[in-house]
């Protein structure tokens, strides 16, 4: 290169792809394929209609009818998988391709997981673990353009996330597990860009990121269906990540940025922060019982690994290499990632 | 892929109308291709890669409503297949491997050392450093629309862009100077 430029690069850049040949290509073979399947596509949503109207596939708004919406079950990929942190034995997990940020529900029975929607906007879905009931948990344009983070509350019933607002910036927003969305659902106010929303273990606050690390305190009320916050405190001034422990008291967080990220703790107010983990590791996950964190472990961009904490004891322990953590199912098994730099 | 014109045209009349989709297909393969080749460096790969994304793509046409939807599934998918590709290692380094041969081989000329240069030191880029490289400065695309498609912050781009900068400043001066 000549010069250090970003000028230099772009021209490199736009004279090295200039250098592609005349594009042979199988046009006619590809718009036949794609013919084909979009096609298929639409007949799947005809008859999907169909069967909607015949009454046998009911697909409603989900803050009309405090209903989620019923989905044909998308392909599935094997790029999950659970991992027994005792025997160290690893099983496929199968999900709908390009399913994100997975987070088993508390009795274990379904998981809720972020995928595009039809227009490639980030939603989230719910389904059993047996891969069946697959739902559409948040509409666009209802309280987000785009859902994100999700993340459930103790008992089940709350599912908060990061919601895309209006404003373009992201906020706290609450649901039921059904996708039904009180009045006031929108609980980050007064904090700008706030994202990876955590419980506290009795669910009474909401620790979340927003310059820093905030909780608010959860108020529930018309008998336990509805919920709105109070605003917002800073506990944290740095910090991404945040994971309340199961037992209390304590978050674990990833501290630092870049290269010196790492995971770390401290008391719930912000006091006694520590870390734990070395550089750039982030993402901690609580077990269930609160003994162990998972979190990963970054050699490269791409070549990412699951390591284990034990609290009682402080000791560290590879878990499984070229994997990210997603989700505990119990105390024993963790969901992890496979797939290389996610 | 850098324009949106005629995206106006991407609905389901193109699904039944198949001159329709035949225009699409020319107007944003080539394009497509581009962007792949400059991910992988080898023109028979990047075409192989665009198709298969454009069948992806254009098979959910009724369900794209924004104008330039269709444009920026088909970027997204074109990142996401050379990313599927690129993690079977084995093949990459043995790719690698045969591009450096025909890359010392090929020419004399300055401006194509360069642009091989270019090209070799993509290819030793992590593919998310690739990617935003890739599509930060030839498809001339802002920092947040970088960041959705590799869904990471801006920051992060801003982060991925630096260190690929850092990686084919080294690589680039390495084989020039060879």
């Amino acid at each position: 290169m000549p010069n250090d430029t970003y000028t230099d690069i772009r021209r490199l850049l736009a004279e090295a792809a200039s250098d592609v040949r005349g594009v042979a290509l199988e046009g006619d073979r590809a718009v036949r394929r794609a013919r084909r399947r979009a096609i298929v596509s639409v007949s799947v949503a005809c008859l999907a209609a169909l069967a909607v109207a015949a009454g046998s596939l009911q697909i409603v708004r989900a803050s009309e009818s405090n209903e989620s919406i019923p989905l044909i079950a998308p392909p599935v990929t094997t790029a999950h998988s659970l991992v027994n942190v005792t025997d160290g034995s690893v099983s496929p997990f199968e999900v709908p391709d390009g399913a994100r940020w997975l987070r088993f529900s508390p009795d274990g029975a379904s998981i809720i997981f972020v995928d595009d929607d039809a227009e490639g906007r980030d939603q989230i879905f719910s389904m059993r673990t047996d891969g069946s009931e697959v739902k559409q948990l948040t509409i666009p344009g209802e309280w987000a353009s785009a859902a994100d983070e999700p993340a459930w509350s103790p008992d089940g019933d709350w599912i908060a996330y990061s919601g895309v607002t209006d404003s373009g910036r992201h906020a706290i927003v609450a649901m039921q597990s059904n996708g039904y969305h009180p009045p006031r659902a929108q609980l980050s106010w007064g904090a700008s860009d706030a994202r990876t929303p955590s419980w506290s273990a009795d669910g009474s606050y909401v620790a979340f990121v927003s310059d820093g690390i905030r909780v608010m305190h959860a108020r529930y009320y018309a008998g336990g269906d509805s919920i709105t916050s109070d605003r917002p405190g800073l506990i944290l001034d740095a910090g991404t990540s945040p994971a309340w422990s199961p037992d209390g008291g304590v978050i674990a967080f990833t501290s630092g940025a870049g290269s010196e990220r790492r995971v770390a703790m401290a008391n719930d107010d912000g006091s006694d922060v520590r870390d734990i983990a070395p550089a750039t590791s982030d993402r901690p996950i609580w077990s269930p019982d609160g003994h162990l964190i998972a979190y990963n472990v970054w050699t490269s961009d791409e070549d990412v690994a699951v390591w284990l904490y034990e609290r009682a004891t402080g000791r560290h322990e590879l878990l499984l290499n070229g994997a990210s953590v997603e989700s505990w199912e119990n105390d024993e098994t963790l969901l992890v990632s496979t797939q290389a730099g996610n | 892929m850098k324009t949106t014109d005629g995206v106006a045209d991407v609905g389901e009349h193109v699904v039944s109308d198949r001159k329709g989709l035949g225009e699409l297909y020319e107007r944003s393969v080539p394009a497509a291709v581009r962007l792949a080749y400059l991910l992988t460096g080898d023109q028979a790969i990047a075409e192989d890669l665009a198709q298969d994304a454009f069948v992806r793509v254009a098979g959910k046409l009724v369900h794209l409503r924004r104008r330039d939807a269709f444009d920026d599934y088909l970027r997204r998918t074109v990142i996401n297949l050379s990313k599927n590709h690129f993690r079977r290692r084995a093949i990459e380094r043995a790719y690698l491997t045969r591009f450096r041969v025909v890359d010392r081989s090929a020419s004399h000329d300055k401006g194509v050392v360069e642009r091989q240069a270019m090209l070799a030191a993509l290819q030793v880029l992590p593919h998310r450093q690739r990617s935003a490289i890739v599509l930060r400065f030839y498809e001339d695309l802002p920092e947040d629309a970088v960041a959705e498609i590799l869904r990471c912050r801006p920051a992060t781009v801003r982060s991925l862009v630096f260190r690929g900068v850092q990686t084919l400043r080294s690589e680039i001066g390495r084989t020039t100077d060879a």
